[in-house]
C-alpha cells in the first residue's frame, strides 16, 4: 500500500508557511518534493516550524537570477507533474519560472501559486505577509473590536491557504486523469482568510458581533476555573447539551430562568453578565480535575486548559498518531506534529527529517542528467 | 470543465464544521444530498450561518430510526459516490451506516469520516466543538503563556476541518480513479487543531518559546504591529526587512530615527523595541489611518488598514476578485457571502442553488432512485420522509419562533426585517 501521491513529482519554490506547508502534506501522502532553494536558503529556516513544514521533502539550492540556474529549473519542472512558489507576483517571472513559461514546456503540469492577494487587483503589489492580511481582512477587528483591535499569532491564513493548495493541486492531478493537461491555480491568503471565517459570518440582518473577552463573551461556551484556580473549557453548546448540564448539577431550573433564556445560542450581552456569574460560582464549587470527571460522565463536552508542552502528552492526540519522532540534524529528536489526513487503503507517511540546505544537489542533478563534471562547474560558479 | 460533475454526495453531518466541506464539493460541480432528521440539523437556528455553509445543497428528511428508511439509503448509497460524516463513532453503526455496511453496498464509495475527536482512542466517544480541541491541543494558551488563556473567537477547527476533510477526498478521488476501489478517509477537530499549530507544536532539548504576554496585543514588534491614526482608526504596518525600514524611516522623515544608534540594526530594533514604540506611537497618531496606509503603500512597506467587518463586504480588492457572493436568501433576504475564493484556468466553480429548506427535495430525490409517486406519499404518510414547505422566518408567528427556540429578543429583531 503506497500514499496516494505515490509517483507524482513536485517542485517546490517555497519560503516561510504556505507553499512549503502544501509541500509538506503532498510530500506526506507520498509525492516526491523538492524544495529548491536560494543560496541563502529559505529564510524560515531561522524558524523553529522550518522543520515541520519541510520534513518529507529533498533540498536543492539553485541561483535562480543565472541562466544555468533557470536552466536547472526547467529541467526540473519538465519532468514534474506539479510546481509550487509562493513569491510576490511579478517575482516568479523575473527568476524564469513564471506560468506561461513553465506550461509551454509541459503542458500537463499543475503551476501552484500562494500568494498573498493575487495576481490581478487592487491590492496585488502589497507584500502578501500573514499579518498585513489579517489586518484587512477584519480578523484583528473582530478577535477584539473597532476601537481596539487585538493582535493574535496564530498564522491563520498561511496555513488555511496551504490547506486549500493541498486539496487544489490534488483536484487538479485528478481531473488531469480526464483532461490529459494541468492548469493554472491561484489560491491567495487573502481569500484564505475571507473563506475560512468570513465564511461562518456573512453580512446579512440578525448577524450578531460578539464582543471580545479572553475567556470568550459566551457563558455557555467558555473557559471557567474550579475551586483551585485551574482552568478549563465548558461547552455546552447546543440545547440538548445545556439540558443535559442542568439536570447533571441539579440545576433544573436553569432550564426556566429568563437568564438562561435561549440557551445556549442567544444569550447576549446583557444577559450574559448574570449568566456567567451564575456559572462562574457554580464551578467554584469543585476542583477542575472533578468537574473534568464529572461532567465528562455527564456527555457534556469540556476540556483541560494545556499547555502546549501538556498537549504534547495528552492520550487522545498520541492515539490519532499527531505526535511523532523525528530525529533532525540540529535538534536531536524532535515530536511533531503527525498527518493529520489519514486514508485506509493508501496511508501517507513521514518520510524523513527536514534537509539540511541543498542536501540532494548533487543527487537530484545526477538524476536529471547532470554529469559529474558539469555538476562541479556549476559549483564553480556558483549556480549551485 | 466542471471537475466533480456527476459525482454524488451524501452528507449527514451537521452543524459547523462538517457542512462546510460538502458545500465545497458543491462549488466543484458535485450534486449534494444533505439528510436530515425531521427536526432538522439543529444549526438552522444559527439562520445565517446555516445559510452560508449549506449552499448549494438539496435537503432530504428522513426517519433513519425507522426500518424503511434502511432500503431507501441503501438505493442512495448504491449511487453515492462520496459519504461524509462528522458524528462520534457508534452512532452511525447503530443506524447501519457505518463504513463497513456502505461497503458491503457500494465498494467505490468513498467514505469521510471526521468525528470531534478521532476513531481511535480514549475520548472517542465524547462530543466535542471547536473550543474543546483548540482547548486541549494547546492553542489558547500559546500566546500568552501558562495560565492565561485567550480565546479566539475565529473558530479554526470549524474553519481548517473542512479543507483538510476536501484534501483527503481528493487523494481518495485521485486513488480511487486509479484503482476502482473506494476507501475511508479520516481526520478530525482534534487534528485541525494541532495542524494549526504545527509551528509551535514541537518539543526538543532546548527548545525557545516566546509569548505574547498583552491580552491587548498588537503586533510582533515595534515595526511589525497596529497603530493607531488620527481618525481613531488603526492601521498594520509590517516591517519584515532592513529595506523596510529604510523606506519607513524616509516615510517619516524624521532624520533623527534613520541614524538613531538604537535603531541601526535589526538586532537594536528588537532589543530597545519598547523605546521605538514609544516613538512611532506619537508620530502615527499625527496622521490619518488611510494617509498612512496609502503612503507607506506606495513606497513599499507592507500595510494595511484594519478593516472591520462592515467594511469587509465592500473591500475593493474583494469585490475585483469576485470574492462575494450576493444573493437572496429565502430565509433572511438579501444576503453577501464568501464566494469562490481560488482560481483554477481550467474550472468552472459555480453555485447552483441556496442553501435547502428542510425536506425541501425529499420527493424529487426519492424519485431519482426510482419510487413511484404512490410509493413516495406512502412514505411522507408512515413519516418515513418528510417533504416540508418552510417559510421565511418573517412570516412565521411568534408562537412557531419561540417553538423553535429563538428568544423573546430575537423574535423582536426578526419583526424588524423588511
Amino acid at each position: 500500500m503506497t500514499g496516494a501521491l505515490d509517483g507524482y513529482r513536485v517542485v517546490e519554490f517555497g519560503h516561510y508557511i504556505p507553499g512549503p506547508y502544501a509541500g509538506m502534506l503532498l510530500a506526506d501522502q507520498g509525492a516526491d518534493v523538492i524544495k529548491v532553494e536560494p543560496p541563502g536558503g529559505d529564510p524560515y529556516r531561522e524558524d523553529k516550524g522550518f522543520m515541520v513544514l519541510n520534513r518529507s521533502k529533498k533540498s536543492i539550492t539553485v541561483d535562480l537570477k543565472n541562466e544555468e540556474g533557470k536552466e536547472i529549473a526547467r529541467r526540473l519542472v519538465q519532468g514534474s507533474d506539479v510546481l509550487i512558489e509562493n513569491y510576490q507576483p511579478g517575482v516568479a517571472e523575473k527568476l524564469g519560472i513564471g506560468y506561461d513559461r513553465m506550461s509551454a514546456l509541459n503542458p500537463k503540469l499543475i503551476y501552484c501559486s500562494v500568494s498573498g492577494f493575487g495576481h490581478s487587483g487592487p491590492y496585488r503589489d502589497i507584500e502578501g505577509w500573514e499579518q498585513v492580511v489579517a489586518s484587512v481582512s477584519s480578523y484583528y477587528t473582530e478577535e477584539g473590536n473597532v476601537a481596539n483591535p487585538i493582535y493574535f499569532p496564530v498564522p491563520f491564513a498561511s496555513t488555511y491557504a496551504a490547506f486549500q493548495a493541498a486539496y487544489s493541486v490534488t483536484m487538479a492531478l485528478y481531473a488531469r486523469e480526464t483532461i490529459a493537461r494541468g492548469q493554472r491555480i491561484d489560491v491567495t491568503l487573502f481569500g484564505a482568510a475571507l473563506k475560512g471565517f468570513g465564511y461562518f459570518f456573512p453580512q446579512v440582518f440578525g448577524r450578531y458581533r460578539i464582543p471580545f473577552h479572553p475567556q470568550s463573551t459566551w457563558p455557555t461556551t467558555r473557559f471557567y476555573q474550579g475551586s483551585d484556580g485551574e482552568w478549563f473549557f465548558f461547552s455546552a453548546t447546543t440545547p440538548a447539551f445545556f439540558v443535559k448540564f442542568c439536570v447533571a448539577v441539579g440545576k433544573e431550573e436553569w432550564l426556566t430562568d429568563p437568564t438562561f433564556d435561549g440557551a445556549p445560542f442567544f444569550i447576549f450581552p446583557p444577559r450574559n453578565v448574570k449568566a456567567t456569574s451564575l456559572l462562574t460560582n457554580l464551578f467554584q464549587t469543585r476542583k477542575r480535575d472533578e468537574w473534568l470527571e464529572f461532567l465528562t460522565a455527564a456527555d457534556v463536552p469540556v476540556a483541560r486548559l494545556n499547555t502546549l508542552e501538556e498537549a504534547m502528552e495528552e492520550p487522545q492526540i498520541l492515539a490519532n498518531n499527531m505526535i511523532v519522532d523525528v530525529l533532525e540534524s540540529d535538534f536531536g529528536t524532535v515530536k511533531e506534529m503527525g498527518l493529520p489526513v489519514n486514508l485506509e487503503l493508501n496511508p501517507g507517511a513521514i518520510k524523513g527529517r527536514s534537509p539540511r540546505l541543498g542536501e540532494n544537489t548533487v543527487e537530484i542533478l545526477t538524476a536529471t542528467g547532470y554529469s559529474k563534471k558539469e555538476i562541479a562547474a556549476l559549483k564553480k560558479n556558483e549556480v549551485i | 470543465m466542471i471537475p466533480l460533475k456527476g459525482i454524488k454526495v451524501l452528507d449527514f453531518t451537521t452543524f459547523a464544521a462538517g457542512p462546510a466541506f460538502p458545500s465545497f464539493l458543491s462549488e466543484f460541480g458535485a450534486d449534494v444530498i444533505k439528510v436530515e432528521p425531521f427536526d432538522g440539523d439543529l444549526f438552522r437556528l444559527l439562520g445565517a450561518s446555516f445559510m452560508v455553509i449549506n449552499r448549494g445543497k438539496r435537503s432530504l428528511s428522513i426517519d433513519l430510526k425507522k426500518e424503511q428508511s434502511k432500503l431507501i439509503m441503501k438505493r442512495l448509497i448504491e449511487k453515492t459516490d462520496i459519504i461524509v460524516m462528522n458524528t462520534r463513532p457508534g452512532i452511525m453503526e447503530k443506524l447501519g451506516l457505518d463504513y463497513p455496511s456502505v461497503k458491503a453496498i457500494n465498494p467505490r464509495a468513498i467514505y469521510l469520516q471526521s468525528p470531534p475527536y478521532g476513531t481511535k482512542g480514549p475520548k472517542t466517544k465524547l462530543a466535542a466543538f471547536d473550543p474543546i480541541p483548540l482547548s486541549l491541543g494547546g492553542m489558547y494558551l500559546m500566546q500568552r503563556g501558562p495560565g492565561n488563556p485567550m480565546y479566539y473567537k475565529i473558530p479554526f477547527c470549524d474553519a481548517g476541518t473542512p479543507v483538510l476533510c476536501f484534501f483527503g477526498v481528493a487523494l481518495a478521488l485521485l486513488a480511487r480513479a486509479r484503482t476502482g476501489q473506494g476507501q475511508l478517509v479520516g481526520t478530525s477537530l482534534l487534528n485541525t487543531a494541532i495542524a494549526y499549530q504545527a509551528t509551535e507544536f514541537m518539543q526538543y532539548k532546548k527548545i525557545k518559546r516566546s509569548y505574547v504576554k498583552d491580552m491587548n496585543a498588537k503586533g510582533r514588534n515595534a515595526t511589525d504591529r497596529l497603530y493607531l491614526g488620527l481618525d481613531a482608526k488603526w492601521f498594520y504596518v509590517s516591517c519584515k526587512s532592513d529595506e523596510h525600514w529604510k523606506k519607513l524611516c524616509d516615510a517619516i522623515d524624521l532624520d533623527t530615527l534613520k541614524s538613531d544608534p538604537r535603531f541601526k540594526t535589526r538586532e537594536k530594533r528588537l532589543q530597545n523595541d519598547a523605546e521605538l514604540a514609544e516613538v512611532l506611537f506619537p508620530i502615527f497618531s499625527l496622521g490619518n489611518a488611510s494617509d498612512w496606509v496609502t503612503q507607506l503603500q506606495k513606497i513599499g512597506v507592507p500595510c494595511t488598514m484594519s478593516v472591520k467587518e462592515d467594511e469587509l463586504y465592500d473591500d475593493p480588492h474583494g469585490v475585483a476578485t469576485g470574492m462575494f457572493h450576493e444573493f437572496n436568501d429565502p430565509m433572511l433576504g438579501p444576503a453577501k457571502a464568501i464566494g469562490h475564493t481560488l482560481k483554477f484556468s481550467e474550472f468552472d466553480l459555480s453555485f447552483d442553488r441556496l442553501a435547502p429548506f428542510l425536506g425541501q427535495h425529499s420527493s424529487e430525490i426519492l424519485k431519482e432512485v426510482g419510487y413511484t409517486d404512490e410509493q413516495i406519499q406512502q412514505f411522507i404518510e408512515n413519516k418515513i420522509i418528510q417533504q416540508s414547505q418552510d417559510k421565511p422566518l418573517k412570516e412565521l408567528s411568534d408562537e412557531a419562533l419561540k417553538q423553535r427556540g429563538y428568544p423573546p429578543d430575537f423574535i423582536a429583531r426578526i419583526r424588524t426585517m423588511q
